[in-house]
């Protein structure tokens, strides 16, 4: 073969091989220049693209390492991702709470997306990640706030503060093996997990004919600033739509945010968290003594498992958070039936490491 | 102002109505401009109509159909062929209401689909906007085929939750031991 020849397979085989294997998508990082975190690296090893039928499938792992530029500790990180090209309008967060990061620390955050596409869809950048908030042991707060990380950010605190203390109350009053026997009760609680599939406004499959009215039943705390009143959710097999819940404020402030923890049960009996009912305005001024709602009009499906449907039997609520027009929120006691994301971590230690290590973990933090 | 409906008009029209009814629609006629004109026009197409009478095709009388109906209604068929002009041609379809009779069991099916129906919607199915889905695979966002999903991988014991058109995962990343929380918004 000539040397001219040579060259062109070799330009050939270039221009095949970057055809066959498509640059590796990248990852778009944009901190504020004031941010309390700073960017060290973005690893992105395992990043892969590939067809499916007529879509395109990018698969990106990227692990963030960030520095806490700040003064403070910092107790949670919520990062803001987007892909408008592939989901006009969707938008997806990825938040670590319950930490505790030193000034000058460097901590890790994993990003794992998968992104649908069809293959005839132009090119561009593949995703942006922004700052959307950084909660501080203090619970002050920086960020542009867009996903109400704030809020969110704080309720985890203070629920990671009260389950905290309850086991080391757990600790103290009923030794090692009383704290064991509470953790690995939470593993079993937390080993049961449904699948759900929201569908935004109307029904996704039921026949109206079935479906039938469940009235919400309501854990009770005697310290809420808000009491249900009543609340109805229209059930059909596996799938629940439309949840409706009237509330009291039974405080003397007003309230501008509000959740109703919300636990399905089967018909076996079992129960799990699916998730919360907001307040119905986002703009809720709810003064003491007034009665709002919350709904939502979307339909949820529940299934187990391999896409097995979940006959659904009842449903109870429980006020979850509260957030007082001067920012102040309130949570309720711990409650079995809806574990923390800390209750999560600290049993995973268990898990993981032991005992020993989870005691360790609970003497390392020290409560405000 | 109430005004007369369409057929008393057409009768007025035609000074086919009794005293007290056609006094009644004469005096809304004089504050009705409306009224009015639509009377003229009913009056225009009875003109028409008489001019049409009036060239009437070949072999058509009037007058001797007009002696048959009212033949029919007093005496019956068989009579009201007696007192008409014979005419040429092929017999006469026997059955007089084919229309009504074929209407009506379409009429039964109609209002008995309206009743089943709403005793018993048929399917709905979903619109097609945003699907927000949690499982095993991850915690996703979709439409018209494109999609968005965060991972939770390498990971068993995630706790999925929805609020509103969010749908949220949680979980404990395997490498890092820190508790993660992801979520997709619909919005």
């Amino acid at each position: 073969m000539s040397t001219r020849n040579r060259c062109s397979a070799f330009l050939l085989g270039g221009v095949l091989a970057a055809w066959a294997q498509p640059a590796p998508p990248s990852l778009k990082v944009d901190f504020p220049a004031d941010s309390p975190v700073a960017l060290l690296s973005v690893g992105s090893g395992e990043s892969r693209t590939e067809a499916r039928g007529g879509a395109l499938v990018l698969d990106l792992h990227a692990a963030l390492t960030l520095r806490n530029a700040s003064q403070r500790r910092i107790r949670g990180v919520m990062l803001l991702v987007q892909a408008q090209e592939f989901t006009p309008g969707g938008k997806g967060s990825v938040a670590v709470p319950s930490l505790d990061v030193r000034p000058g620390e460097t901590f890790p955050i994993r990003i794992d997306l998968r992104l649908l596409r069809p293959l005839l869809a132009g090119g561009g950048p593949l995703a942006g990640v922004s700052l959307d908030g950084v909660l501080f042991d203090d619970l002050s707060f920086y960020g542009p706030d867009r996903l109400n990380s704030r809020r969110s950010m704080t309720v985890w605190e203070l629920e990671a503060r009260r389950d905290r203390r309850y086991f080391k109350s757990v600790l103290e009053a009923r030794g090692p093996e009383g704290l064991r026997q509470e953790i690995v009760d939470s593993l079993d609680r937390m080993a049961s997990r449904l699948d759900v599939q929201v569908v935004r406004r109307g029904r996704a499959t039921a026949l109206a004919a079935q479906e039938r009215e469940v009235k919400f039943a309501f854990l009770p705390f005697p310290d809420s600033p808000i009491e249900p009143v009543g609340g109805l959710v229209q059930v059909t097999g596996s799938e629940a739509r439309a949840p409706h819940i009237e509330v009291l404020n039974r405080s003397s402030r007003a309230i501008r945010y509000f959740e109703i923890g919300w636990i399905v049960r089967d018909r076996e009996g079992r129960q799990f968290l699916a998730g919360a009912v907001p307040a119905s305005s986002s703009g809720l001024k709810l003064a003491p003594g007034a009665k709002s709602q919350a709904f939502e009009d979307v339909a949820l499906k529940f299934s187990r498992g391999a896409g097995q449907p979940v006959a659904l039997d009842g449903m109870t609520g429980f006020v979850s958070q509260v957030e007082f027009a001067d920012g102040n929120i309130w949570i309720p006691a711990r409650t079995a039936l809806a574990p923390s994301p800390e209750e999560q971590r600290l049993a995973d230690l268990y898990r993981r490491r032991g005992l020993p290590a989870l005691a360790n973990e609970l003497k390392r933090f020290s409560e405000r | 102002m109430t005004h007369p409906n369409e057929s008393r008009l057409a009768l007025y029209a035609g000074a086919e109505l009794g005293l007290l009814s056609h006094l009644r629609t004469a005096l809304h006629l004089r504050g009705c401009d409306r009224c009015n004109q639509h009377v003229e026009e009913l009056r225009g197409i009875r003109e028409w109509m008489r001019a049409q009478d009036d060239e009437a095709p070949a072999g058509v009388h009037w007058d001797s159909l007009a002696a048959e109906m009212k033949a029919n209604v007093r005496l019956g068929l068989a009579a009201g062929r007696c007192v008409s002009v014979p005419e040429p041609g092929p017999e006469p379809p026997r059955f007089r209401w084919p229309a009504p009779a074929m209407a009506l069991p379409v009429l039964l099916v109609v209002i008995a689909g309206w009743i089943m129906a709403s005793l018993h919607p048929p399917l709905k199915p979903a619109p097609p906007e945003f699907i927000v889905e949690a499982s095993a695979s991850g915690i996703g966002v979709q439409r018209d085929g494109r999609g968005f999903t965060l991972l939770q991988p390498r990971n068993e014991n995630v706790v999925f939750s929805v609020r509103g058109e969010v749908a949220g995962a949680r979980y404990v990343d395997a490498e890092t031991g820190q508790v993660t929380i992801s979520h997709v918004y619909a919005q």
